[in-house]
């Protein structure tokens, strides 16, 4: 079995090097209502989020995170494609007022359990496109949970410069929840 | 602001072996993204990761959605001795040119209060075990809060990955 610790050879994959973080929000004791990221930078071509999370409802164990773009709520849509462990599914939200993403844990998910995330907003910058965001997210719960890849449409031209991140049934997010904003520079 | 995507470590196999260990993991990153480009050895090589050495405990679930070609269809694994990615469509194995395409984030691999998050998707081209191919994209939780120092890839079903096949680990710094 090769072991390769941190002093392997160097000879793959380049590694980008125009991926910069912009900023980070961890929750704390007291927990948050929202997520937000505001005053994006307009330097990079595309921004990533990453995140792990966990909301505060309590009657059930998977929720949904809702995204919207500069504290906007209108002209909204989503598909969702996942899997719930015995069955694929597939759903599409029209005309909302957030893009719905898939899933978040709760705090009935069981101990110590949190939900991943990793949203892509291609070229936010941009004003002469809607904007199009994608996302591999979910969680497991051993016994349930849910993997799910999205796609989602804001039809607006307008730069993003705001970004937030809301619980879809809960009120808000749980301490040790924690999102971070990366940008992407084009060439 | 500073390029905060990291190579950690990269290695491309001389020989067949059953698994490859990334090990002395720093803890200074907040992601990591593994990216393993795959053959195996006969039918029914699929991914297998394990962490910090726990290869034999019960602690690892995942929930997956794959397609095959022809159908669409979801599947989980409980309590097992390592965490499952793919389920039945294997890495290829029957073409020497073919590999199969896997891509790993392992959220907040560092803290000591969660269990740990891993999302993975992979791709195996014509040569699976079904012949056909197949596309997964999984979800997969290791009950334990202990920061993941170390990280092995294998395949299960006792077989080993071929010469040829590469694995790269990043780290990825929140500001």
């Amino acid at each position: 079995m090769p072991i390769l610790g941190i002093i392997a050879s160097s000879k793959l994959t380049a590694v980008p090097s125009s991926y910069e973080s912009i900023a980070t929000v961890t929750v704390g004791s007291g927990g948050s209502a929202s997520i937000s990221f505001t005053s994006i930078p307009s330097t990079y071509t595309h921004l990533q989020v990453r995140g792990i999370a966990r909301s505060n409802r309590s009657s059930a164990t998977q929720d949904w995170y809702e995204l919207t773009f500069n504290s906007t709520s209108t002209g909204y849509s989503a598909h969702d494609l996942g899997g719930d462990g015995s069955s694929a599914f597939a759903a599409a939200t029209t005309n909302a007022t957030y893009i719905e993403l898939s899933k978040c844990a709760t705090s009935t998910s069981g101990t110590n359990v949190f939900s991943a995330i990793v949203i892509d907003v291609l070229d936010y910058g941009n004003t002469n496109k809607y904007k199009t965001v994608r996302s591999l997210g979910g969680l497991d719960m051993n016994g349930s949970g849910t993997i799910a890849f999205d796609s989602g449409n804001w039809r607006d031209t307008s730069a993003i410069n705001t970004l937030t991140i809301d619980a879809g049934n809960g009120t808000g997010f749980l301490q040790y929840t924690q999102f971070a904003l990366y940008g992407i520079k084009g060439a | 602001m500073a390029s905060t995507y990291e190579k950690i470590a990269t290695t491309t196999l001389g020989s067949a072996v059953a698994s490859v260990s990334f090990t002395s993991i720093s803890g200074t990153y907040t992601d990591l993204v593994i990216i393993a480009n795959v053959q195996g050895q006969s039918n029914g090589c699929n991914i297998q990761i394990w962490f910090n050495g726990d290869g034999s405990s019960t602690n690892y679930s995942s929930s997956t959605l794959y397609y095959t070609g022809s159908t669409v269809a979801s599947t989980r694994n409980s309590n097992t001795a390592k965490l499952n990615f793919g389920t039945n469509g294997g890495q290829p194995f029957a073409n020497a040119n073919q590999f199969g395409l896997n891509i790993y984030n392992i959220q907040n691999y560092s803290n000591s209060t969660t269990y740990k998050t891993a999302l993975g998707t992979s791709r195996s081209p014509n040569g699976g075990y079904t012949g056909a191919g197949e596309f997964d994209l999984a979800v997969g939780m290791w009950r334990n809060t202990a920061a993941i120092t170390s990280i092995d890839i294998g395949v299960d079903n006792s077989k080993t990955m071929q010469i040829g096949s590469s694995f790269t680990i990043y780290g990825i710094k929140a500001a």
